[in-house]
């Protein structure tokens, strides 16, 4: 699993994740509370995945000013 | 809350968004930050000749600053090809980053950037040798090409070191802007000569931005001649004087400084990036004017700024933005809350190099109503004294650009050129910081308490 610590525009997050489809990778919203999303994956290696997930947020228009956290959930 | 956080969505996310990503002023951003290299060269350079030689000299160490006379000559190189010429470097990375924002070639996009400046700048290089000179004296100038008024000599087709450092950075920001305009607008329109699939890709890459070049060069050729014609002045000069200078001088107000550190600290709360939003004000305005003091060190002369850049960071951002060092210190010693104490423990070590992302979303600060107040006003407080104590005088302004990373207090001492009484001021900073902070650490603690006092009553 992966965590991101949002406050804002928590649901174009969770739109631009799973509807990410590059090489077989998907997330999936498992978990929403207060400003902590946690998404389930299908990638073997989580701090790639984490990576991932912040490179393709930070890649949207809406969310280059935004500042948000995204790590692996221990 | 979450009728502010809707709210903040809905119009000042948009917005935010849409500054940031401008692509003028992301280009202008990504130019400061791409002459980091540049900028941390020269400061180095500058940092060790105050260490081998200014203040050894003045201690009186004659001996000690004569065997260092190769570093010294070394550091001086280091110095001349980095902040003294900077505005050259920024010119390039203006062309590029702009270039390349807009999908087009970027290294042609530098070359246009960097010869656009050189059209702006002043060619001639003016210097004053002595009061009056000689006739025989200014007959040996005149004859070798140069005028002579009075004591000054003005040597034509010879670009003045002064003119190429921070003091021409909006002639390369503006000329670089008219001149990348034409390129990039023909460019887009694909008015360029195609080479056949035979020719070799750098050749044909070459040819498609030659007319784009060509135009944008004699653009701004045309437009500084006709302003130097009707004005009798230099472009770029004139620029700097009537742009550049007053734009700098309002940095050094104290409500342009306060609602910045505002801002910044408000953004951050509610989960937007302020710096990277306000990044074109920032370097524009307090990174020029950092360069302007480094350079001025460097060169002895006396400092043109007391606020810059890097005084944020010294007497303000310790621990990273909100001065959150303090609060990890607060914490350690008044929380009674396990979960905020680990999260502390976590995250001391990289708030030391002002790393605070752990703490900003481990306590967390975003969005946390306990945390608000001290969070806004610790900063807003220690920038204002920080302010009034440097513009006092009473300690010496940043003259030295330090990375970011550097510890707190360390930050302050290095970038001051080794003034202990910025240390002081930092610590003191500190200080007033942790006594903003502790109630808000002993509230939180005991908002901690009730909640588990109410779930065991239930």
């Amino acid at each position: 699993m992966i965590f991101i610590n949002a406050p804002l525009e928590q649901d174009k997050m969770i739109e631009t994740l799973e509807s990410y489809n590059e090489n077989g990778v998907t997330f999936k919203l498992e978990k929403k509370a207060g400003m902590k999303l946690t998404f389930s994956t299908n990638m073997e290696d989580l701090d790639a995945a984490a990576k991932l997930a912040k490179s393709t947020i930070k890649a949207q228009r809406w969310a280059s000013v935004l500042y948000f956290q995204v790590g692996v959930e221990k | 809350m979450q009728v502010i956080m809707n709210w903040l969505e809905k119009y000042v996310v948009p917005v935010a968004a849409k500054i940031g990503s401008i692509p003028w002023l992301v280009a202008l951003r990504d130019s400061f930050i791409a002459t980091l290299p540049i900028t941390m060269a020269g400061s180095l350079a500058t940092l060790l000749n105050a260490l081998l030689s200014t203040y050894p000299a003045q201690w009186g160490w004659t001996g000690f600053v004569n065997a260092m006379a190769p570093v010294i000559a070394i550091d001086g190189i280091v110095g001349t090809g980095s902040l003294s010429i900077f505005a050259v470097f920024f010119a390039a990375m203006w062309g590029y980053h702009l270039s390349t924002a807009y999908d087009v070639d970027g290294v042609a996009g530098a070359l246009v950037s960097l010869s656009a400046f050189f059209m702006g700048i002043n060619s001639n290089a003016t210097v004053t040798v002595a009061k009056n000179l000689s006739k025989s004296v200014s007959k040996l100038f005149t004859d070798a090409g140069a005028t002579v008024t009075g004591g000054t000599v003005t040597v034509p087709s010879a670009f003045a070191i002064g003119n190429m450092g921070s003091a021409s950075l909006f002639t390369a920001m503006i000329f670089g802007a008219i001149a990348l305009v034409v390129y990039i607008f023909l460019m887009k329109k694909d008015i360029s000569i195609k080479m056949p699939d035979t020719v070799p890709p750098a050749v044909s890459k070459a040819f498609v931005s030659l007319i784009p070049g060509i135009a944008a060069l004699y653009a701004v050729a045309i437009i500084g001649y006709l302003f130097s014609h009707f004005t009798g002045k230099n472009f770029g000069d004139w620029l700097s004087a009537t742009i550049q200078a007053p734009l700098l001088h309002a940095g050094q107000g104290a409500g342009m400084v306060i609602l910045v550190a505002l801002l910044v600290q408000i953004f951050w709360f509610f989960g937007i990036h302020g710096p990277n939003v306000l990044a074109p004000i920032l370097e524009s305005i307090w990174g020029t004017s950092q360069i302007a003091n480094v350079q001025a060190f460097q060169n002895g002369d006396p400092l043109p700024f007391k606020w810059v850049r890097g005084s944020f960071d010294a007497y303000v951002w310790f621990g990273g933005s909100g001065g959150t060092i303090v609060l990890l210190i607060a914490i350690l010693l008044f929380s009674k809350r396990a979960d905020e104490k680990t999260v502390a423990k976590l995250a001391f070590a990289p708030g030391l190099f002002n790393i605070n992302e752990p703490v900003m979303f481990g306590l967390p600060i975003v969005l946390n109503a306990i945390y608000f107040i001290p969070f806004i006003v610790a900063p807003v407080l220690n920038t204002a004294i920080a302010y009034f104590v440097t513009m006092a005088g009473w300690v010496g302004p940043v003259k030295i650009a330090v990375p970011w990373i550097t510890p707190p207090v360390l930050n302050a001492l290095m970038a001051t050129g080794f003034d202990w009484r910025a240390a002081v001021l930092a610590i003191v900073n500190m200080v007033i910081a942790f006594f903003i902070w502790v109630p808000f650490v002993m509230a939180s603690s005991r908002v901690q308490q009730d909640t588990v006092d109410e779930s065991a009553n239930a």
